[in-house]
């Protein structure tokens, strides 16, 4: 592993004035919100041209993080130096309450649980089943059954008979009109005649009839159990879950391959991203894209001698702005030249309009080997015309580090998936929960899968390294 | 009492040209008097503040004025006290009882789980849960914007709260952080003339002759910010350039330190060198620029006179001067030495 990749000052680089750095980073972004008219600086208009004091306190932090990931500096001075400019802020009626008690909250310095040790398994199931009656379902697809030391999982979709007017999302849920917080529960036995339950861990519905849902069972399957049998609703007929065939051999899963530095990790982020954003926005316009914030972070990275191997990152990020119309920042087009596009982004651009993705659900069950502590399972896809949804659970996912949520930058993870008909494409995170123990998220594929593809190679790419699984699409249609 | 940063050379004591200030403060039921003088802060309706400080930590009752007497202390050599605090007598700190109150009310800080002298850090003070039960309670917030909350234990309702029955602990280093911080801003709401006197204190902890100064190098980034928050907006308003064009730096050395100047007009680059004790004796004392002179030291103080040394010009060599505080400012005296 390359030293300071995310995990710890880089012993290469000079810490001193990497703090500096950041600390006269933050007396600018203090006086620059104290010149501004106190309107200016609270009023959160996306038109305005300066940044208000919450936004100026995010990108700040952005560049703390960046510095941090990439060893410049320890996470503990990222997030004092950030924190201190919070409350400076504060103390100036520049950011509200709220912000600062984020800053006060200790919990959120936690580390996330580490997965649990244990066999992680993801077994397909794939099938459509009428809902049952009761059950506010016109149908039901039952995806896969991951089973990890710590829950069960049944991945699930489905139809509502009745959809409610306005978009519902739950954990251990409560609200009304979601499937399986009835009574009549779905069950399970295995073939030690152990018996199960299940409840929903956590499902939302869309507003349009779609529901997708966590089914948990209770208690998890031990290791050595043969089948399970489901009965989703009482009276239907038990789908069988092949357990043994699925087990956990074969030898040990391929480590995580080294990743990128992190700063070169950080810029091919946000090309991602922006690549992504050319696929799914409507004419393809992405004009609107925002480089100004990673150019803030490369600017820093520069500035402390940690850009280094990135500026390859930065050439790549520049010419794809310039492909896809985007205002390249000063600051990018400062440190690197356009450079070429990889084979892989070439790829997606080419087959960027493309709309004759199959049209169906995938079981694409897979284990992921553990990636820097965090252990992700892929478990059900749905694919449409113009793109796929692929289903992750996580073990021990970081929360993102304070004021970074929304910022592309930041991102932990990065995805890319390729066909075996040779299609490359690149997912974001799309709607998603997660706790101090998991995580789930609906990874959006673009652009469409090839009508012909049989399996699937997804890979991901974290600040440790980046690890892959290849999912067999064996297509089944909905009801 | 006397004071530990007070350097032993014959220049004068860092506090010489900041006078007494005093403010109310409530503690318990009543309003107390606060009152600093030469380096101190002092607990005027407790004339035995120590022993109270002995029972409080034997377990007895604890005062918001000793609690905060105590936490002055703790915070005399915190350089977040420069990292937050003001940066001239125009930047205005408007946090107050009300915020510390509103962000008590937020709910988001533990309990202390120690010995914790800190006023504000208590849980919600009109709860009406029993106290043995309460120190148990970790305060959750009610909405967070990502993570879904999971209550294992017992769920009690609050208003906006909720409360996870969790077992004794000890306070890790995010704890202990955040209420060192809660505690700051505590000590910064009691007014403008008690801010400045803790930054004060802080970069006298932190100069030549302080208790901190030996560990001046390792904290060096946190010291030229400090300086450079101070010193750039005050040298560039001088000379009618941009902040951010003035290089600071902190000067090591017996003599005052440096100045230069290159380029011309809102373009005009500066360098400046001065020692961390600058901000104690000059900047705190609303010295940095008076009488069109950047004061770079203090060589006589009684107050509110002020013999000064002041730099005219970039690249001038400083001259003496006399001032005298009055109204809130500092005027040069007729018959001053040049």
């Amino acid at each position: 592993m390359t030293l300071g990749q995310g995990h710890g000052p880089d012993p290469l680089l000079d810490h001193v004035r990497a703090e500096t750095y950041l600390r006269l980073r933050a007396e600018a972004e203090l006086r620059r919100v104290l010149a501004l008219p106190r309107d200016d600086a609270t009023n959160d208009d996306d038109e305005a041209e300066e940044l208000t004091a919450e936004h100026g306190l995010r990108r700040h932090s952005v560049v703390a993080q960046a510095l941090a990931q990439a060893g410049a500096i320890g996470r503990g001075v990222a997030d004092s130096v950030t924190e201190e400019l919070a409350a400076a802020l504060f103390a100036r009626s520049r950011v509200g309450g709220s912000d600062m008690a984020d800053v006060l909250r200790p919990e959120r310095h936690g580390q996330p649980a580490r997965p649990p040790a244990g066999p992680y398994l993801a077994v397909p199931v794939g099938i459509t089943l009428p809902g049952g009656p009761g059950s506010g379902l016109a149908e039901v697809q039952l995806f896969a059954l991951v089973i990890a030391p710590d829950r069960a999982i049944l991945t699930t979709a489905g139809r509502l008979r009745n959809p409610a007017r306005k978009p519902v999302r739950g954990r251990r849920s409560h609200h009304a009109g979601l499937p399986f917080d009835g009574p009549e529960t779905p069950t399970g036995t295995d073939d030690r005649g152990n018996s199960y339950t299940m409840y929903a861990d956590s499902s939302s519905s869309d507003g349009d009839g779609n529901w997708t849902c966590l089914l948990s069972l209770s208690p998890i399957p031990q290791p050595g159990a043969r089948w399970l049998e489901l009965t989703m609703s009482p009276g239907s007929p038990p789908v069988r879950v092949d357990l043994a065939s699925h087990g956990a051999g074969g030898g040990p899963a391929p480590g995580p391959a080294a990743a990128a530095s992190p700063a070169e990790r950080m810029v091919d982020t946000v090309a991602h991203r922006l690549l992504h954003a050319s696929l799914t926005y409507p004419d393809d316009d992405v004009s609107w894209y925002d480089l100004s914030e990673i150019a803030d972070i490369v600017t820093a990275l520069d500035a402390v001698g940690a850009l280094g191997a990135a500026r390859g990152a930065v050439g790549r990020l520049v010419t794809l702005a310039g492909r896809l119309r985007v205002r390249i920042p000063p600051a990018l087009s400062a440190v690197a030249q356009p450079a070429g596009l990889p084979a892989a982004w070439q790829n997606i651009l080419e087959n960027r309009d493309r709309g004759d993705g199959p049209t169906g659900l995938a079981s694409a069950a897979a284990v992921l080997p553990e990636l820097g502590g965090t252990r992700f399972v892929l478990a059900g896809m749905r694919s449409g015309a113009a793109g796929a949804v692929l289903q992750a659970l996580a073990w021990g996912v970081p929360q993102p580090p304070q004021f970074t949520f929304f910022t592309d930058a930041a991102k932990q993870w990065s995805w890319t998936a390729r066909d075996d008909k040779g299609r490359w494409h690149v997912a974001t995170e799309g709607s998603g929960s997660s706790s101090d123990r998991h995580a789930e998220m609906e990874l959006e594929l673009a652009p469409a899968l090839h009508p012909d593809a049989r399996s699937l190679e997804v890979t991901v790419t974290g600040p440790s390294g980046q690890v892959s699984a290849t999912v067999p699409l064996d297509w089944w249609s909905e009801q | 009492m006397s004071n530990p940063e007070q350097p032993a050379a014959a220049s004068p004591p860092w506090w010489a040209l900041l006078p007494p200030a005093q403010t109310g403060v409530s503690c318990g039921e009543h309003t107390h008097q606060l009152h600093w003088i030469d380096g101190s802060l002092i607990a005027l309706d407790h004339p035995d503040a120590e022993g109270e400080r002995v029972l409080a930590a034997l377990g007895g009752d604890r005062c918001e004025c000793i609690d905060l007497v105590e936490s002055w202390g703790a915070h005399g050599d915190d350089l977040e006290v420069l990292a937050i605090g003001p940066r001239s007598a125009a930047d205005k700190l408007t946090i107050g009882p009300g915020e510390i109150e509103q962000l008590q009310g937020g709910g988001m800080w533990r309990p202390p789980a120690h010995g914790s002298v800190l006023s504000f850090a208590r849980l919600r003070p009109h709860a009406t849960l029993p106290a043995r039960l309460r120190a148990r309670l970790t305060p959750h917030r009610a909405t967070q914007s990502r993570v879904s909350a999971f209550f294992s234990g017992s769920h009690i309702a609050g208003s906006g709260s909720a409360f996870v029955i969790s077992g004794p602990r000890t306070p890790g280093q995010p704890e202990r952080d955040a209420e060192r911080r809660a505690g700051l801003l505590s000590l910064l709401a009691l007014g403008g003339e008690f801010q400045f006197r803790l930054s004060a204190t802080v970069a006298a902890a932190w100069a030549d002759g302080g208790s901190r100064a030996g560990d001046a190098a390792t904290r060096r980034p946190a010291l030229v910010a400090a300086l450079a928050g101070r010193v750039a907006p005050a040298a560039a308003a001088w000379l009618g350039t941009e902040p951010d064009l003035v290089d600071v730096v902190p000067h090591e050395g017996p003599d005052w330190g440096r100045l230069q100047a290159t380029g011309t007009g809102s373009e005009r680059k500066v360098s400046v060198a001065l020692p961390v004790g600058w901000l104690a004796s000059v900047w705190a004392a609303g010295l940095a620029v008076t009488a069109g002179h950047l004061i770079v030291a203090v060589t006589e103080a009684a107050w509110p006179d002020a013999t000064v040394l002041g730099v005219p010009e970039p690249g001038a060599d400083p001259v003496t001067l006399k001032l005298r505080a009055a109204d809130g400012a500092w005027t040069r005296q007729p018959g001053a030495m040049q």
